[in-house]
């Protein structure tokens, strides 16, 4: 029997990440903090469940809400551009999270994916889908702007 | 009489309008009394019906603490009927939900005592069923866990040094594997038991 994230069926795999985001948000309980490296990001990520992408954003979204945790941007531009709806939502939400913490680098490539993304879809699901309104959107990217300014 | 009333049951619905709460109380007494006085006569199906009318009938049912009883004393004698098992577990399951249920049941010393034989026995039952019924009800009780449901988990765990709790980590049936990292979850909330949580992150995650 291998490690639970990485069981052969979807749910066991989406219990075993739902409960590692229930360690995560516990404000008061860091002790699993230096574990987290040790999970294979990547393979969540991946994987071919997309409630798994979904839930594993959400992993992501409450290690970044730590100080001292800092997102790989790759994992957050891929999961910005996956196929499925909810995944990308959930990823947006993330990005709004990182936002209010700061305007870090990772933040502006998901950032610049997502306004990519709204650009070639001008359709109304499509905003709706993202919880951004237009204006919104032009007001994250002036904020990219004004960070990329910066470096 | 007894079977065509029995097949009566399954359509009752407490949100029904037809039943007032006068009805539910008479029905509630009846399924009581015969859980009570037949439940070693009535036939396995009928049996059944009783226990998912009492289910169905929850929200009403868990105004009568002493279905609890019934259904332990179900639980806790030896039946060799999966379903009737996981049946009586999921009600029980869902009457623990309602608070002032779980006060009046759990606040007797006995009937902890029996929840806690029947969950041990339960959770190494050979049916994997039967585990996973186990498991929920055990969630069940350490989501917004109070004191005595507390106690329930404290014993369980002592009696069984986590034994069956990893073990079930470990099934072999998926549905089992997830409903135990679920149910570890949900007790590792409660401050006595947050040293699960590295436990479930061994199973969990560690190559």
């Amino acid at each position: 029997m291998g490690v639970l994230v990485h069981d052969s069926e979807a749910f066991v795999r989406r219990a075993a990440i739902q409960s590692l985001v229930l360690f995560a948000t516990d404000a008061a309980d860091r002790e699993l903090d230096a574990m987290v490296p040790s999970l294979r990001f990547q393979e969540f990520i991946d994987d071919h469940d997309w409630e798994v992408r979904r839930d594993t954003v959400d992993l992501l979204r409450a290690l970044a809400a730590h100080d001292d945790y800092v997102l790989d941007a790759a994992f957050l531009e891929t999961l910005a551009n996956d196929l499925e709806v909810p995944v990308r939502s959930h990823a947006v939400a993330l990005a709004k999270d990182l936002l209010q913490k700061s305007p870090v680098p990772a933040t502006i490539v998901l950032l610049e994916a997502i306004v990519a993304d709204a650009a070639k879809t001008d359709s109304k699901k499509h905003q709706d889908i993202l919880g951004w309104s237009t204006s919104d959107l032009f007001a994250h990217q002036h904020i990219c702007d004004d960070v990329m300014d910066c470096y | 009489m007894l079977g065509s009333t029995l097949d009566a049951i399954p359509s009752l619905d407490e949100k029904d309008a037809r039943l007032d709460a006068e009805h539910v109380k008479g029905l509630t007494d009846c399924l009581l009394h015969m859980v009570d006085v037949n439940v070693s006569k009535l036939p396995s199906r009928s049996l059944k019906t009783v226990i998912v009318s009492l289910q169905r009938l929850s929200v009403l049912a868990a105004r009568k603490p002493e279905i609890g009883d019934k259904l332990l004393l179900l639980l806790h004698s030896a039946s060799s009927d999966a379903d009737i098992v996981r049946l009586a577990l999921q009600t029980l399951d869902k009457l623990l939900r309602n608070l002032v249920f779980r006060k009046v049941c759990l606040g007797r010393p006995e009937l902890r005592e029996t929840l806690v034989k029947v969950l041990k026995r339960r959770l190494t039952d050979l049916r994997w069923e039967v585990r996973d019924s186990a498991l929920e009800l055990l969630a069940t009780l350490g989501t917004d866990a109070d004191q005595d449901a507390t106690n329930v988990v404290q014993e369980l765990i002592n009696d069984n040094d986590d034994e069956a709790l990893v073990s079930c980590l470990q099934d072999s049936e998926a549905y089992v594997r997830a409903s135990a990292v679920t149910t570890i979850a949900a007790i590792s909330k409660i401050p006595t038991f947050r040293a699960l949580r590295r436990l479930l992150f061994d199973k969990v995650s560690v190559s």
